[in-house]
């Protein structure tokens, strides 16, 4: 392994770091009693991101999560941005503050970003470990398409007590590749799978109260060029929680991006999804339910609440790699 | 192992809910329009709502569903805090509201009531289960809960509860007659009496700091614990509920029910389970712990207080006396300041100071825990002794530095919910000197997430039958035999009021309350 350059040695930037609460400190000296700085830290949120869809706008939308997330989850964060060539090596230090509404005290956290060139990647653990907090869990976040075929891997996804992906995204690492690591112990998410949360939920609440074991076939309609990760996970949730049941996909042609358009269970219950909401019959009832769009920040709070293992998630997962999708 | 079909995923579903009829009884008042009503639709955004979930509004007022859907629509849309109003959404939520009009002091409204909750819940596949929520004048709870019982509305097919409001009584006695009367129509595990207090997020977190952290509990007592003091301030006055206020006052406004019950939760012994009867026989035994003072013993441990003019805020406050409906010779306290002691092996000789007011210099409500001092001044004695751990030139650091201020730790149940634990630090620099810093945990920056209100919470706890934050008939009876005494001494009193001005911090006898013990109010 190459020696890390000074310039990123872990104790530099812990140092930066600690000269950053002080000169915070210094600011706030003399201000009202109440005010001042609170440092929070529940957390490590490590993300890997592409140099490139780091930059320009892509920096701004990647800025903004990572805002809403300190907001939820007040985290270190430690953006490691993977540039394709060179040898390059930098880091810099800053904090992300923000007052709530209506309160004197200003509540900050720290961000820490790196950035490295795939072919220094070997160096990365023995550069972000130092720098995670102590005592909080650590959480990797793949937001990066050059890292899922680098060789080491492995050894980066060890730094973390969970990696979190999204698979819809191009050049994420696919489903295969996340039971092959959930088999190994890893505990994985995969956003694609977040946002059917409350779609599920909705099928779950209709068919409550029913035998499911009556549940003869569900169909999933969906239109666009192939199933999504999203309209497979939905079946592979249903197939590995409906054993009875015979679920199949189905291709609508509708004049709309590639979508869950609708599930129809038989006996008795259809939900068609338009846009961001849900219209369900179920027996008498005909009904509108919410299902509100999620940015990528509400996708990545609701994993960050779950530091254990998902058992649903893991089913679906394990049920989804065995299916083949149709040409 | 084949595994039996579920669709259910408990680490990301909400908590599964029944479906039922909520029957609000006075669904044009206030309440239901500003609380009820936009906590309901936000459980229904949320999809927390079974889906054949529905409402049945009942008051005197002639109006049709769709009357009322439009009224309650203007409401919920008016009043919906931190949630956005989605119109399809409300179109559906909308199809379950129904109306029906009605005087609750005639038996053939219930009769009515019967036959439409038999059509609602029958096209709304309820199954049958109805949760009445009275949301009237307390002294039409006990009729409306016998015009339900004499219609057999009490029992069905499904499950039946009913939720009621504080007071649950004006005193011990009629506390005992309500209760009484309930309990021929509704078992009492079918009884939630409502205090929105115990539903706040912070108060629940109470127990999780003091169940779910192991260091805190071996000093929560006597030997490490030096007094405590709960305060619930109120910035505004009586805001137009002057009549209302004028009957009832501080004691039973605040301290009989919100106040004496954040005292039960923050000095009762762990329960075995968290279970809706665990936790409150455990808050129940405390408040039969705390010692009901004799006669002689209320002057020197209530105090009580009523504000006269003076300046909130940079504004003008009028005098309690001044206010609409108030009589000009009140006698009615605004303001009670009160030392309770706890007869248990715990609490034995620690007092519990509790206050609470109106036009306050502000807002808040909190639980101080003092802790005693450390029993050694080792850092003053070395300083006095000039040993050259502190430096002995400046008076200023002599102060500070003999000056270790013993432990505190505050939990804040409103505005800013959170945490701070008080404790001494080394100034950094020569010598040892110390200074008080704080450790602070913020309910909101921490989590992020929205809160659920406490109508929220409650009202789902009820549909699922979770009473854990509902107050029990033992726990009613016990907090007015704390209080009764207080009352029944007052009664033969006439006191020199106001004797505090709005904008200040009470009355000068509250503050020489604690002197005598030696301790001082904290200024929020």
């Amino acid at each position: 392994m190459t020696p890390a350059p000074s310039s990123v040695k872990p104790d530099r930037i812990l140092a930066e770091l600690s000269k950053l609460w002080t000169a915070s400190a210094q600011q706030e000296k003399g201000k009202q009693a109440g005010s001042g700085t609170l440092r929070a830290c529940a957390m490590t949120l490590i993300v890997f991101v592409d140099d490139e869809a780091g930059a320009g706008n892509g920096s701004l939308v990647l800025g903004e999560t990572l805002i809403r997330i300190m907001r939820s989850h007040p985290s270190r964060v430690i953006v490691v941005r993977l540039s394709a060539d060179g040898a390059t090596l930098e880091s810099r230090v800053f904090q992300q503050c923000w007052t709530p509404f209506g309160h004197r005290q200003q509540i900050c956290c720290e961000q820490v970003e790196l950035t490295v060139s795939l072919s220094r990647l070997a160096d990365i653990p023995s550069i972000v470990g130092p720098l995670a907090a102590p005592d909080v869990p650590r959480i990797v976040w793949i937001r990066s398409s050059r890292i899922a075929s680098a060789p080491d891997l492995a050894d980066v996804l060890a730094l973390g007590d969970k990696m979190i992906v999204d698979s819809a995204r191009q050049g994420a690492p696919a489903s295969a590749d996340l039971r092959v690591l959930s088999n190994a112990g890893f505990l994985v998410a995969d956003l694609a799978w977040t946002r059917l949360t409350k779609l599920r939920q909705l099928l779950a609440r209709l068919l409550d109260g029913r035998d499911l074991n009556a549940v003869r076939s569900v169909t999933i309609e969906f239109s666009g060029a192939e199933a999504t990760a999203e309209v497979r996970y939905l079946q592979a949730w249903l197939r590995a929680s409906l054993a009875s049941a015979v679920v199949d996909l189905r291709h609508v042609d509708v004049l709309a991006p590639s979508m869950l358009n609708a599930i129809r269970i038989d006996p008795g219950v259809t939900v068609r999804v338009t846009g961001n909401c849900a219209e369900y019959e179920a027996g008498s009832l005909k009904q509108h339910a919410a299902l509100s769009e999620s940015s990528e920040s509400d996708l990545l709070s609701e994993e960050l609440n779950i530091m254990t293992r998902d058992g649903v998630f893991e089913r679906a997962l394990q049920r989804m790699t065995a299916w083949t999708p149709r040409s | 192992m084949s595994r039996e079909p579920s669709l259910q995923d408990p680490l990301r579903f909400n908590r599964k809910t029944p479906p039922c009829t909520v029957v609000i009884f006075g669904a044009n008042g206030d309440l239901t329009k500003r609380k009820l009503m936009p906590a309901l639709y936000r459980l229904a955004w949320e999809g927390r709502l079974a889906p054949g979930f529905a409402v049945v509004g009942i008051s005197r007022t002639a109006l049709s569903d769709d009357q009322f859907r439009d009224h309650m629509r203007e409401s919920v849309s008016k009043y919906l805090e931190d949630s956005p109003f989605d119109e399809e959404l409300w179109k559906s939520f909308a199809q379950g509201l129904f109306y029906m009009a009605g005087d609750v002091d005639d038996q053939g409204t219930y009769q009515r009531l019967a036959a439409c909750l038999g059509e609602v819940g029958n096209s709304r596949e309820t199954g049958g289960n109805v949760l009445f929520y009275l949301s009237t004048q307390p002294s039409q709870y006990a009729p409306i809960a016998e015009g339900i019982g004499a219609a057999n509305l009490a029992r069905g097919e499904g499950w039946r509860r009913i939720i009621i409001e504080k007071p649950f009584g004006h005193d011990l006695v009629s506390a005992r007659e309500l209760n009484g009367r309930l309990q021929k129509v509704f078992d009492e595990s079918e009884i939630y009496r409502i205090d929105h207090y115990l539903g706040k997020e912070t108060v629940q977190n109470i127990l999780a700091f003091r169940f779910g952290n192991g260091i805190f509990e071996p000093v929560w007592n006597r030997r490490y614990i030096d007094h405590v003091q709960i305060t619930g301030a109120e910035s505004i006055g009586v805001e137009g509920r002057g009549a209302y206020y004028q009957e009832a006052g501080a004691l039973r406004d605040m301290i009989q029910n919100h106040l004496l019950q954040v005292m039960a939760t923050v000095a009762m012994e762990p329960s075995a389970a968290f279970s809706a009867d665990a936790v409150r026989d455990e808050r129940a035994k405390l408040l039969r712990s705390i010692h009901v003072m004799r006669p002689e013993e209320v002057p020197d441990n209530v105090v009580p207080g009523q504000y006269g003019a003076g300046r909130v805020g940079g504004e003008t406050a009028p005098a309690f006396r001044q206010e609409k409906g108030v009589n000009p010779d009140s006698q009615t306290e605004t303001y009670v300041a009160a030392t309770f002691f706890v007869g248990n092996w715990r609490w034995a000789g620690v007092p519990f100071y509790i206050r609470t007011g109106k036009s306050l210099p502000k807002r808040v409500t909190e639980i101080a825990i003092h802790f005693r001092s450390a029993p050694l001044a080792v850092f003053r004695n070395e300083a006095e002794e000039g040993n050259g751990i502190a430096d002995p030139d400046s008076r200023e650091t002599h102060a500070q530095s003999t000056e270790a201020v013993p432990n505190l730790l505050i939990l804040r149940i409103q505005p800013e919910e959170g945490i701070s634990l008080k404790f001494n630090s080394k100034r950094p620099g020569a010598g040892m000197t110390l200074r008080p810093v704080s450790m602070d945990f913020n309910y909101g920056s921490s989590f992020g997430e929205r809160s659920p209100s406490a109508y929220e919470t409650l009202l789902l706890d009820a549909i699922v039958g979770d009473a854990t934050l509902y107050t029990r008939q033992d726990m009613v009876e016990a907090s007015w035999q704390v209080v009764q005494p207080i009352l029944d001494y007052w009664s033969t009193q006439k006191f020199a009021f106001p004797n505090y001005a709005a904008g200040t911090w009470g009355p000068a006898a509250a503050d020489a309350m604690l002197a005598r013990r030696g301790h001082a109010w904290r200024r929020p």
